[in-house]
């Protein structure tokens, strides 16, 4: 048990000093990144039930909120976990080592598990407490009883994230060892997991809007596989024992199952994953030759499409920019009877703040130095300029952004009919926006590198820079948003896209600034951090 | 070739990794930099490499001062650290295509000297393999095929011969010896100091940071071993 507890504390560790920023206050920092993704998770929490608090209990279904957050909290913790499980439980780097010990495969397996699932705890109990509260804040049944039940409930539900993203990690051991294209299989695989869960999400918010009239259908839905969530509502909300023990059951049981079962054959799948196909065929002919910043691009190419965890996490928003375009312009009639209907919304300012939002999604600059990994000395010896280095991660990641901006700057600008000047401005706007975010992110990498990292997917989802450098530039797009909500007003359209593109101008020369005049030497200094 | 002139190194947290080094290393040399686990070698070789910052002293390769003028300085040189991290995403050819582009190795030359090292290495086979699938060895032949495709005046390696066969080993000692022939010089560590004594014209031991003992291997060995020697002022009151 003394050999369990300490390899499940190495790896909630490393878990948390993925997340930390600088080699001071380690544990602070760590707990400091879980603070703020319990704060998303409150955030998302807050926002959902009070939207849909209020329409269920004019409609006497109050409980189905329970239903509905319990259901967010088993997909935020499946997204966040999806390819954390990839990386810690079945392509950690230290596998060779600990296998090596004196340790089962099942408990190191159990522990690497039940590291994500602490992570996990987190989100999964702050999308539910809150839930809770605005739950009887409307006066649902229950009394007092519904929090302590629902955080107890927390433990077992979280149970459910952890497990799928097993069977994840399991499907994608099984085709790596069938197609010798890892990458592109892995990264198929993931796409369609994506798409599932967009589908999921866009479903969840269509039913949210018009949600007194979905009752019933939502009810059927949840009737067959969505069983736990409907249990967890009536064992909650009537203090129904019996209903939550089952359901404690059916987390906890095919948990255990599943866990034992890859537990029994851990070793042969984190073999399989680490095995590659090779040939000793290969014939020199001609070599293309390029310039030092052709070969820097191509090498930034390579590392983006050849590692799919980076590119999912980084791509999201370059498929969410023509995506949206597309969908405004299926609904563009929908679109055009709610302008008139409005009379006179100024939306403009808010597409400009959702493109804003989608580039923010696409901190490719944010993860690039921390991948440079152990390989840095490739660059740091190299005849080539810093600023030449620096410059190439920054052109890779607008060379992938621009085309996907301009794309969905076309289509949802037709789609809105906009003015010629809105036109103009919108573009403008995503332009500096996308400026602005590359060289910042870089920047905010090179004070935070990571380059000790056990796997790409803790640098890519949990290191602080990568964290840092999404989440700082939406602080923007909510300025954006609460301008909008003073000042649409007053200013009118034009007035405000012009007021954010003087704003983002300004922000996007302090980014370039910062990271000309201090990235040269935090590169540089970059192994002694 | 290299001069160093009074480096020190004072790591963030007041460690003074070396102390006042000063050392010349000539065209068509061999140089051995021996010395126990962190007495400083990893780091003069890094901070002659360009690849560490340094304020203390005055690093030159080849006329070119690697704090003010470091391109000139890296266009030279070829570094290879003790366990060299390649970019496991590309196949072993996309590595040294790349390789060749940082340091504008033209078109024909670059596939004449890739076939060359690669051919006797016995690596040209894997060359289209991902760099992932290599094992140590394959990965240290590729670094040193990656190096030696350079044609450096200066080529820095610290501990070369971790990992290598016996064969590969045999290999990089004669393309040292055509390479001091065409007037580079070569500065290396290494822990194995058989092979220090047999291939060096000079070595420079080094303790805590500060140089102990320099000289022509010859001189400096005397009707000893260069074991014995290093063994004796490990033991002696120097550092």
């Amino acid at each position: 048990m003394a050999k369990f507890l300490s390899l499940l504390k190495l790896n909630f560790q490393a878990l948390l000093s993925a997340m930390r920023v600088g080699r001071k206050k380690r544990s602070f920092s760590g707990m400091g990144a879980l603070a703020l993704l319990a704060g998303l998770s409150l955030y998302v929490s807050g926002v959902y039930s009070a939207m849909l608090a209020g329409q269920l209990a004019a409609v006497g279904a109050l409980p189905l909120l329970l239903v509905l957050m319990s259901l967010v909290s088993v997909l935020l913790g499946f997204f966040f976990s999806l390819f954390a499980a990839q990386g810690v439980v079945f392509g950690a780097k230290d596998n060779d080592l600990m296998l090596s010990l004196p340790i089962s495969p099942f408990q190191l397996m159990l522990s690497r598990t039940l590291a994500l699932y602490l992570e996990n705890l987190v989100s999964t109990v702050f999308v539910l407490l809150p839930a809770g509260v605005i739950y009887l804040w409307y006066g649902g049944p229950g009394g007092w009883t519904v929090l302590p039940l629902l955080l107890v409930s927390a433990f077992f539900l979280n149970l459910l994230p952890t497990l799928l993203t097993l069977i994840v990690g399991f499907v994608l051991a099984w085709l790596s060892g069938r197609f010798p294209r890892k990458a592109l299989a892995s990264s198929l695989f993931q796409l369609l997991l994506l798409g599932l869960i967009l589908v999921g999400s866009f479903w969840l918010s269509s039913s949210m809007g018009n949600v007194q009239t979905a009752v019933p259908t939502i009810l059927a839905f949840f009737q067959g596989w969505g069983r736990p969530f409907l249990l967890l509502a009536g064992g909650v909300s009537g203090s129904d024992l019996f209903q939550l023990l089952i359901l404690w059951a059916l987390c906890l049981g095919p948990f255990l199952a599943v866990v034992w079962l890859f537990a029994w054959q851990y070793k042969a799948i984190i073999t399989r994953l680490s095995t590659h196909r090779t040939r000793s065929d290969y014939k020199l002919g001609r070599l293309s030759s390029s310039n030092q910043q052709g070969a820097l691009l191509r090498k930034e190419a390579r590392r983006w499409f050849g590692t799919p965890i980076y590119v999912f996490n980084t791509g999201i928003g370059l498929l969410m920019l023509p995506g949206a375009g597309v969908a405004a312009l299926i609904y563009q009639e929908s679109i055009r009877h709610f302008l008139i209907v409005s009379d006179g919304l100024v939306l403009a300012p808010l597409l400009a703040a959702g493109i804003a939002f989608c580039l923010s999604t696409v901190a490719i600059t944010g993860s690039s130095i921390s991948l440079e990994g152990k390989q840095i000395w490739l660059l740091q010896c190299a005849p080539v300029p810093v600023t030449t280095i620096l410059g190439m991660k920054v052109v890779f990641q607008l060379m992938v952004t621009l085309p996907c901006l301009a794309a969905g700057w076309v289509m949802l600008s037709l789609a809105f009919a906009l003015t010629p000047a809105e036109w103009a401005l919108l573009l403008l706007n995503g332009l500096l926006f996308a400026l602005m975010c590359a060289p910042f992110g870089l920047w905010i990498n090179l004070h935070f590198p990571k380059l000790d990292a056990v796997n790409d997917a803790v640098v890519v989802k949990q290191s602080a820079a990568a964290m840092l450098s999404t989440f700082l530039p939406m602080v923007l797009i909510l300025v954006f948003f609460l301008m909008w909500l003073f000042f649409s007003g007053p200013l009118g359209s034009v007035g405000l896209l012009s007021i954010y593109a003087i704003l983002l101008a300004v922000c996007t020369a302090l980014s370039f600034l910062a990271l000309v005049r201090q990235g040269p030497d935090l590169f540089r200094r970059l192994e002694e951090k | 070739m290299l001069h160093i002139e009074h480096f020190s190194k004072t790591y963030p947290g007041g460690k003074r990794a070396v102390d006042d080094l000063s050392l010349h290393v000539a065209p068509g040399e061999i140089f051995g930099f021996i010395g126990h686990n962190g007495a400083g070698k990893t780091t003069t070789l890094r901070a002659v490499a360009g690849v560490m910052d340094f304020t203390e002293g005055v690093i030159t390769i080849d006329g070119h001062n690697v704090r003010t003028d470091s391109l000139a300085a890296k266009k030279v040189t070829a570094f290879l650290p003790d366990n060299p991290d390649l970019y496991e995403f590309l196949t072993g050819i996309q590595f040294l295509n790349f390789i060749a582009d940082l340091y504008e190795i033209s078109g024909d030359s670059r596939q004449n000297l890739i076939a060359k090292y690669g051919d006797a290495f016995q690596l040209t086979g894997n060359l289209g393999s991902p760099i992932g699938s290599y094992s140590h060895g394959m990965k240290q032949k590729l670094a040193l095929i990656s190096a030696l495709i350079r044609q450096p005046k200066l080529l820095i390696l610290d501990e070369p011969f971790v990992g290598l066969d016996p064969s590969a080993a045999h290999l990089l000692k004669q393309f040292w010896a055509e390479l001091c022939a065409a007037g580079s010089a070569v500065f290396f560590s290494t822990h194995v100091l058989e092979v220090a004594e047999k291939l060096c014209h000079r070595v420079a031991i080094i303790k805590q940071g500060k140089l102990i003992r320099m000289g022509v291997t010859s001189e400096l060995v005397g009707d000893s071993t260069l074991e014995d020697v290093f063994l004796e002022l490990e033991g002696d009151g120097h550092g």
